[in-house]
């Protein structure tokens, strides 16, 4: 699978705000934009992927949306990772010629549509969790929390050395005109800010905004027809372990130490060959503990390891380099973003926040809390 | 199998709530003795004074089972 497919088009729209639009328009605006991208049309798209939240039947819905007959027709949902998950069944049905051009799509207007809390009591009535609801969790930050406090007790993690990843996020952000929360923030600031379930902030937590994004996946020799430079799937891997936080086995390690390992195996990488880093920050949390399981540094010494501006702007790991959830594009499901940043780096076209020389991306997906893990590598023609 | 209700903090948070609204609440995560987790909340003691490793006690109120410090 190495190689045999890459991505040939990017797109995004309506991330921040986007009120007045349905969560469908969003995703369609998206995916026009990375259609244009890869020089394609709708008419062109014989595979099609979609996960929401909330649309019954999506893939459906967004083909008659678009006015497209896929072949193909993919709505795996596992969370927030679902758009890192898809690349697996879109390489697939790839590889096996069931296809030629799949579009991958995402939109939601969390923000300034249906609320998450609105959209939540629905939710709890339809999908009731007899262990956990009964004790009012305010999911997600609770479960998070939970880790969060668990890694604090068992390594000595400190809220500062939390504060910084939050810090290094926003600092990206300010590097990218795209990203919706660009004001300075300190590890004091992060400190101070409003606690939602100890110890995290309001500052820990990631962004609630609109948007959408959209990718074009094609067999190799068919991407490098676009217009832009391919961006190779190197690896992928996906593993999960629990779908509710108290039947996580062990709260300070994920099931990302399985599909980075999955991933990084197909790529015949390791981290050491990783020039860019996105991972899926929902919570600060998150992206010490995908440090730790996708083997940049030991288990327990993340926080020492993101100290000092180290995985900033300057620093010598650059991770999630559009600002992140936490600081860029926060809709829901912020899967799909990670590979639109991870695209855009390949390709040098990253502005002020190009990584210099970016060769191969790392592109981490999670799905509920702490869930579902999905790994993806990208790379450029030079790495095939 | 008769369980003991003796159990462990495995993790635990407050969640903040505003004061109108109930104020602020415990939820965690309890090791039961027997070797089961689940999710619970420990009560009779301010939630920010619930620890990681606090042995507690359950007992059940209104069906739900909740902890008290051992």
């Amino acid at each position: 699978m190495r190689g045999s497919v890459a991505i040939a088009g990017v797109g995004l729209a309506g991330c921040g705000e986007a009120p007045g639009w349905t969560e469908m328009e969003i995703a369609a605006a998206a995916a026009k934009n990375a259609l244009d991208d890869a020089g394609l049309t709708p008419q062109d798209v014989d595979g099609l992927v979609i996960a929401s939240t909330n649309i019954f039947m999506s893939g459906l819905a967004l083909a008659e949306h678009l006015g497209v007959r896929p072949r193909f027709t993919e709505s795996s949902m596992v969370g927030g990772s679902s758009f890192v998950g898809h690349l697996i069944p879109a390489s697939l049905a790839l590889n096996a010629g069931l296809c030629d051009t799949v579009l991958v799509a995402y939109g939601s207007n969390q923000r300034t549509g249906v609320g998450r809390a609105e959209a939540g009591k629905y939710k709890m009535a339809l999908d009731p969790q007899a262990f956990e609801h009964p004790y009012k969790p305010f999911n997600p930050p609770t479960s998070y929390a939970l880790a969060t406090a668990r890694h604090m007790h068992q390594y000595g993690t400190r809220r500062e050395q939390l504060a910084e990843i939050a810090v290094a996020a926003r600092q990206w952000a300010q590097l990218n005109p795209e990203a919706f929360a660009r004001d300075p923030l300190s590890i004091d600031g992060v400190l101070s800010s409003r606690m939602v379930c100890d110890p995290l902030t309001v500052r820990d937590c990631c962004l609630v905004t609109d948007g959408g994004g959209a990718y074009v996946l094609r067999r190799a020799e068919q991407a490098r027809d676009a217009p832009k430079a391919p961006a190779y799937l190197l690896g992928v891997g996906a593993a999960h372990w629990h779908r509710q936080i108290s039947s996580m086995p062990d709260l300070t390690v994920t099931a990302a130490t399985e599909s980075g390992q999955r991933a990084f195996e197909m790529a015949g990488l390791g981290p050491q060959d990783v020039d860019v880093v996105e991972l899926y920050d929902a919570f600060t949390i998150n992206t010490l503990l995908f440090l730790e399981d996708l083997g940049f540094c030991e288990k327990g010494e993340g926080g020492a390891f993101v100290s000092g501006g180290r995985i900033a702007p300057g620093g010598p790991l650059p991770v999630n380099t559009n600002g992140g959830g936490l600081s860029c594009v926060h809709p829901g499901m912020y899967g799909i973003f990670l590979i639109i940043e991870a695209v855009r780096q390949l390709r040098g076209e990253a502005g002020a926040r190009q990584v210099q020389d970016a060769a191969v991306a790392l592109a981490h997906g999670n799905g509920g809390v702490l869930s579902s893990q999905i790994t993806a590598l990208f790379g450029t023609q030079d790495t095939l | 199998m008769e369980p003991s209700g003796r159990g462990t903090v495995y993790s635990t948070t407050v969640v903040r709530r505003r004061p109108a609204d109930g104020g602020d609440y415990n939820v965690c995560l309890v090791d039961l003795a027997e070797g089961v987790r689940m999710m619970s909340r420990v009560v009779n003691v301010p939630p920010a004074e619930v620890k990681i490793g606090m042995a507690v006690q359950a007992r059940i109120t209104e069906g739900l089972v909740e902890f008290t410090p051992a």
